[in-house]
């Protein structure tokens, strides 16, 4: 069953001149029209260099920043304007629903989630105002409903817990407030539960982060992010700050967690191996954008996009007998997002370059199945040379 | 004829760094040994907290108070020190040279290069003054000659347009170019021994690669020795020749790099390499080392992993093992070693 689908989402930031009168210059283009979706029980791995715009799909996912464009339909809920203003989120809704043909044609072949809002629609006999109205009904209980199914596991437990908390404050907090605990009691015994869960022991519940090492800390926000029982976990590089042989333990007790909960992860990570072992699919980003996606299995038997083949390339290899493969590195660096290249955004660093690469971004093409990669290697036009090589 | 042995350039013997703390003493590194040959590229692996890091800095004298050297001898084979008649080559202890003299060692004999780069750069001095400013110190030139050979360097180490890029500021370079001018700089004197420290771990995987190979090629171009001290098990495979792995302080195993990665005899190391997740190869699954990693304040003498250890024999409660030779180029420290045969990692489907 599928729990998450993300459509488009665009988040540009926008950079900010001048005192007192302050214009927009220019915008940060740190995520770009990327879509996925998350299974009951699956794992996506989101991989890419810093500045790719992985962290921030991170964000958007848990509403830590709003998207800029795109939706996000969480369960068959359309989610995307629940933390909007009414006024943007009147334009959104038009724009997605009222004014789109789909809706005036009766709906029939309308997805689930459009179905809802297309029923909503019908009932207040079409009229747009009527239904934004129904829409917004209660709409702080249907975000708090949403915060239970979404939450997010962060790179440094240190930073992303609050010091001066103890453990069981921290994580009685979210089972009193969602009403899983109805007094504090009870939420301490659940606390508890939830410590043994993740390894660490229920005495610890009066203890503060600073008395934990790294990897304890972990634990933590992770008991803390499983506290509501969430469908879908984002985790932003959970395991970059601890050692080896720290991240086995937390990558184990993830996967056990996954079992017994059968949410659906989306692990952020810059490290490829890991992506290979935890997780199903597999998206490759580059400055905002994916440029390959697909089943984990698929993608690291077949690399196809030449920066994808050129991440294998660079990652070295626990065994000195296996050397890295010189032909696909690259050299130069990531580009800022604010000035991207034109055309496909990877084209400076590219070998294979085209003139059609410079000029157009490249669309997105199935070329086994489960495996989309956005290269003019491989679009029709082009096609011989993606034989060339 | 007489057979000339080849000397080792560094030979470190039972080195111990400690740091005194008002909560007590810290032993940072303990009976720490190893010799470093010219074009020996030495690896040490380890977890945060293991020493690996304060073992380096003793080396290159860069520890200041509440950290002293405990123990042990830091021989440098070098002329630096020799009467100017002679200039032979002698051993020098560095574990008692005074910091003055250390001057003369550090940068000249021993080049740095540091994790971050951002901040082994000065952000108020150009690239063309830190560069002049070590050269000159060492060398007898002038400045206009120090610059040519500046420039030179920078060349070597894959800046483009190095006549104009020397008179930028470390802000107006990317992060890999940062860490191309540091390596510039340690090599600027041509020193015997270079030690990196995590040179690689700030950057992106596509930028680490790109240094890595360039390490490569001018470790075997000025044809220093090189430490170089990573938590990466794959960064060091790809670099050393040889390897020691370190725990809590202690060398654990030290051994040739195809011995570490195919027939590890220590529990820990075995463990380590059971751990990581791999590119190469589709595990059916991560076996990770419960516990925690050694608190470092007044430790028992006894061996760091024993918590931890599954391996862990009546012995290992009571003494300490030392670090001695198994097979030829081949240390570990403990009681119980893991038999060769075993097989490190079990491929999944």
């Amino acid at each position: 069953m599928e729990l998450l689908n993300v459509t488009g989402l665009k988040k540009f930031f926008p950079i900010k001149q001048g005192f007192l009168i302050e214009r927009v210059v220019g915008f940060v283009k740190a995520v770009d029209d990327v879509s996925f979706s998350v299974d009951k029980n699956r794992t996506i791995g989101i991989v890419g260099e810093s500045g790719c715009g992985k962290t921030t799909i991170g964000k958007v996912i848990v509403r830590l920043h709003e998207p800029t464009d795109g939706s996000i339909v969480i369960d068959d809920l359309d989610t995307t304007f629940y933390f909007l203003k009414k006024k943007n989120a009147e334009k959104y809704l038009n724009e997605k629903y009222f004014s789109s043909p789909a809706f005036s044609n009766g709906a029939e072949d309308l997805l689930p989630y459009q179905k809802r809002i297309y029923d909503a629609f019908v009932k207040s006999s079409k009229d747009a105002k009527k239904t934004i109205d129904q829409l917004f009904h209660r709409l702080s209980d249907k975000r708090k409903a949403l915060r239970r199914k979404v939450q997010i596991v962060f790179q440094d437990p240190m930073s992303s817990l609050n010091p001066r908390m103890t453990v069981g404050q921290m994580l009685s907090e979210p089972l009193l407030f969602h009403g899983i605990a109805k007094t504090e009691k009870r939420a301490n015994t659940m606390v508890g539960e939830l410590l043994e869960q993740v390894g660490l022991k229920s005495h610890h519940i009066d203890r503060f982060p600073h008395q934990f090492s790294g990897g304890q800390r972990q634990r933590i926000a992770i008991a803390r992010a499983i506290t509501v029982d969430p469908e879908i976990l984002v985790l932003d590089e959970p395991t970059s700050a601890l050692d080896v042989s720290v991240q086995a333990q937390i990558v184990k007790l993830l996967q056990k967690l996954q079992e017994k909960m059968n949410a659906g992860y989306v692990f952020i990570s810059h490290n490829l191996a890991l992506v290979r072992f935890i997780s199903q699919d597999v998206s490759v980003m580059y400055l905002g954008r994916v440029v390959e996606q697909g089943e984990t299995q698929e993608i690291f038997d077949n690399p196809a996009h030449p920066y994808t083949k050129a991440l294998l390339a660079a990652a070295p290899i626990p065994d000195p007998k296996k050397k890295r493969n010189r032909k696909d590195l690259i050299g130069g660096q990531v580009p800022s997002p604010i000035n991207r290249p034109s055309g496909c955004f990877f084209n400076p660093r590219c070998k294979y370059r085209m003139d059609v690469c410079v000029e157009e971004s490249p669309p997105t093409v199935e070329i086994a199945d489960n495996h989309r990669v956005a290269c003019h290697l491989f679009t029709s036009s082009h096609s011989e040379g993606g034989k060339q090589k | 004829m007489i057979f000339l042995e080849k000397k080792p350039i560094l030979s470190v013997k039972n080195l111990s760094t400690y740091f005194a703390m008002a909560e007590g003493t810290v032993k940072a590194v303990q009976d720490v040994s190893f010799d470093l040959s010219s074009d020996d590229v030495l690896g040490i692996v380890g977890e945060t907290g293991s020493g690996k890091s304060v073992c380096v800095k003793t080396i290159a004298g860069l520890i200041d108070p509440p950290g002293y050297i405990a123990n042990g001898e830091i021989l440098l084979y070098t002329d630096e020190f020799a009467r100017i008649a002679r200039k032979e080559k002698e051993y020098v202890d560095l574990a008692k040279l005074k910091q003055e003299s250390f001057s003369r060692i550090r940068g000249k004999h021993i080049g740095m290069i540091f994790q971050d780069p951002m901040t082994s750069l000065n952000p108020i001095f150009t690239i063309a003054d830190q560069m002049i400013e070590v050269i000159v110190h060492h060398e007898k030139v002038s400045e206009g000659e120090a610059r040519e050979r500046a420039i030179k360097l920078l060349e070597q180490v894959g800046i483009p347009k190095p006549t104009e890029r020397i008179d930028d500021y470390p802000f107006q370079l990317s992060g890999g170019q940062r860490q191309r001018v540091v390596i510039a700089i340690a090599l600027s004197c041509n020193p015997e021994v270079l030690v990196a420290d995590e040179p690689s771990t700030a950057l992106d995987v596509t930028v680490q690669a790109q240094i890595l190979e360039l390490m490569k090629d001018l470790q075997k171009q000025f044809n220093s020795s090189m430490i170089f001290i990573t938590h990466d098990l794959a960064v060091i495979a790809e670099m050393a020749t040889k390897i020691s792995v370190m725990y809590g302080s202690y060398q654990m195993e030290v051994a040739p790099v195809d011995n570490i990665f195919e027939v590890p005899m220590h529990p820990y190391t075995h463990a380590l390499l059971a751990c990581i997740p791999r590119l190469d190869i589709k595990q059916a699954e991560l076996l990770p080392i419960p516990g925690q990693p050694p608190v470092m304040m007044n430790p028992p003498k006894l061996c760091p992993f024993l918590p931890r250890c599954t391996r862990s024999v009546d012995k290992c409660e009571q003494v300490l093992p030392d670090l001695e030779q198994v097979e030829e180029d081949h240390f570990i420290r403990c009681n119980n070693p893991v038999p060769q045969k075993v097989q490190v990692v079990k491929e999944g489907v």
